[in-house]
């Protein structure tokens, strides 16, 4: 008997050794329980506060903490989805059921990229900035979004956490000021380009005008020694009145008025050049410069042709004197070209059609220009006569500007050239 | 008739030789300078009833001369013509007017030239 006693004994006090543990542990459960219910309510804390709309789900996908930010950014109260699973997160910022970034946290990195390019992976979680449609009252807004896991001591994924920032102030301004980056850009393009212009303007003026100081001292060095050989040629008339001197020194004093011609023409060529407007009856300065070159070229056998595609009244506005140079010039050209002195030029002026300008087109058969050469022809000196300044069609080109008009060149080499003038009819004003 | 005397100021020594033969043939009596430092004291004592100037001397300027021309009484009233080459008769026509220039004739002028642009501005003066 109190061997069965004896063991009973011993059982007991197993027993009450065991319940001891038991309460125990009990204890530290309960403690750690606590410990952890604290340490949720510390997150839970935190996250309700965190200034970034910010919510939380279990591994279930249910959501376990939905904060006051996320509550003005959705208008969902908190108790509405606290406890909601199946996606249902995403309806108020997408209006329907769907994935999330904290969605693809388990998602392989290749089938994020394939589907999501706005989505970039970081070392700690997940990263996005997206437009959301639905949020603010169906405002919408574009957001940076930031989703991250959740572990517990274990290193079990427990959760997911997503925080979501409102950046539209910044994308706005972003716009605005790649808008600005793109608008000044482009103001810089135009100024600079302006700037070009206006420097190539200056290099050609600064040419001109040593074109003109170089006249200018060319033609009184050349002017006063001529005015003494006329005026000797005079008196050795006056002096000897031997008749068969006569012939020589009309032919002296034919050279020097030639020579003097030249002169004339450097310095009208190189002098700053002021266009008096008036209505110029262009038809008839036309046909008088064909007519005078034709008699400059008496002997060559050039046939002209003028061709006219428009009203013989027309009229435009520029400088008559300015165009009898122009046209001067561009009919030497064109009878130049024909090295055998014989061939066909074209002039047509065309019109019709146009209200605003008015083409005139000085076509020859002629040698046609070194398209190496083409683009030299309005450089000054240029020339490949060997006779000839290589003003010509600077000038031409300076009075063509001066009546904000254009010219080109069309020419192939031993078929001729074709020179195309546009003037405008009336002035334009500034 | 008293043969009018003409003034001419040039520093080309052989187109003030030619031109006072042009003139002498042409009944002037002539008075040559070369030098521009002596144009006031020569026109002041010689009183030519015109002058013929060229605007572009060494070391001196024709409009420099005519300006001083008309700043004293004994000079005053002599017309003065200028010769150039070196402007066009256009260009700074404001310029000479401000000088006391009345005309300009540009180089290379002929006889015929000269002698009525003297005659014409010798016939303003009287």
């Amino acid at each position: 008997m109190s061997k069965k006693i004896k063991r009973l004994r011993n059982f007991n006090a197993q027993l009450r050794s065991v319940n001891e543990k038991l309460k125990t542990e009990i204890l530290h459960r309960q403690e750690a329980e606590d410990n952890l219910k604290a340490a949720y309510h510390r997150l839970s804390d935190i996250i309700e506060f965190l200034p970034d709309a910010t919510f939380v789900i279990d591994k279930d996908k249910k959501v376990i903490a939905w904060n006051k930010a996320i509550e003005e950014m959705t208008g969902v109260k908190k108790e509405e989805m606290i406890g909601k699973g199946d996606y249902a997160y995403s309806v108020p910022f997408y209006g329907k059921l769907r994935p999330l970034l904290l969605d693809l946290l388990t998602v392989p990195q290749e089938e994020i990229e394939a589907q999501y390019s706005y989505v970039k992976r970081e070392k700690d979680g997940l990263y996005a900035e997206v437009f959301v449609p639905r949020i603010y009252g169906g405002k919408g807004a574009f957001v940076w979004a930031k989703a991250a896991p959740l572990f517990d001591n274990y290193g079990q994924i427990m959760g997911v956490v997503e925080s979501i920032r409102d950046i539209t102030d910044r994308k706005e301004a972003e716009a605005i000021l790649r808008q600005d980056k793109e608008s000044f850009e482009a103001m810089n393009k135009i100024k600079t380009e302006q700037l070009l212009l206006v420097q190539k303007e200056l290099t050609d003026a600064k040419h001109l005008s040593e074109i003109g100081s170089l006249a200018a001292t060319v033609a009184h060095e050349l002017r006063n020694p001529l005015a003494a050989i006329r005026t000797a040629a005079y008196n050795i008339g006056k002096k000897s009145r031997n008749s068969c001197l006569v012939s020589h020194l009309n032919n002296i004093e034919k050279k020097v008025i030639e020579c003097d011609q030249t002169i004339n023409n450097l310095l009208s060529y190189s002098r700053v050049k002021v266009s008096r407007f008036e209505e110029v009856k262009i038809h008839a300065i036309l046909k008088e410069c064909i007519t005078s070159a034709q008699d400059r070229y008496y002997k060559w056998k050039v046939r002209v042709i003028k061709k006219c595609n428009c009203a013989k009244s027309d009229n435009i506005y520029a400088d008559p004197f300015q165009m009898r140079e122009l046209f001067n010039n561009l009919l030497n050209n064109a009878f130049e070209s024909f090295p055998e002195k014989k061939g066909k030029l074209v002039i047509q002026v065309d019109g019709l059609g146009n209200p605003d300008s008015i083409v005139i087109s000085f076509i020859d058969n002629g040698m046609g220009i070194n398209p190496n050469d083409l683009e030299k022809l309005s450089h000054p000196f240029f020339t490949t006569k060997s006779k000839g300044t290589g003003l010509g069609l600077t000038i031409c080109r300076q009075l063509v500007n001066l009546h904000e008009g254009s010219m080109n060149f069309k020419s192939e080499i031993g078929r001729g050239t074709e020179v195309k003038v546009t003037l405008p009819r009336e002035r334009k004003l500034k | 008739m008293r043969r009018k005397k003409v003034m001419i100021v040039d520093d080309d020594k052989e187109f003030l030789e030619e031109l006072r033969e042009t003139l002498f043939l042409n009944g002037y009596e002539v008075i040559k300078v070369d030098d521009p430092h002596r144009v006031l004291d020569l026109a002041g004592n010689n009183k030519p009833d015109i002058i013929l100037l060229d605007l572009k001397i060494d070391h001196s300027s024709g409009f420099e001369i005519a300006d001083e021309l008309s700043r004293f009484t004994r000079t005053i009233d002599i017309p003065v013509v200028a010769m150039t080459g070196f402007f066009t008769e256009n260009e700074h026509i404001s310029l000479m007017g401000l000088c006391g220039i009345n005309k300009c004739i540009t180089k290379p002028f002929s006889a015929e030239q000269i002698v009525t642009a003297i005659e014409s501005e010798l016939r303003k003066k009287v």
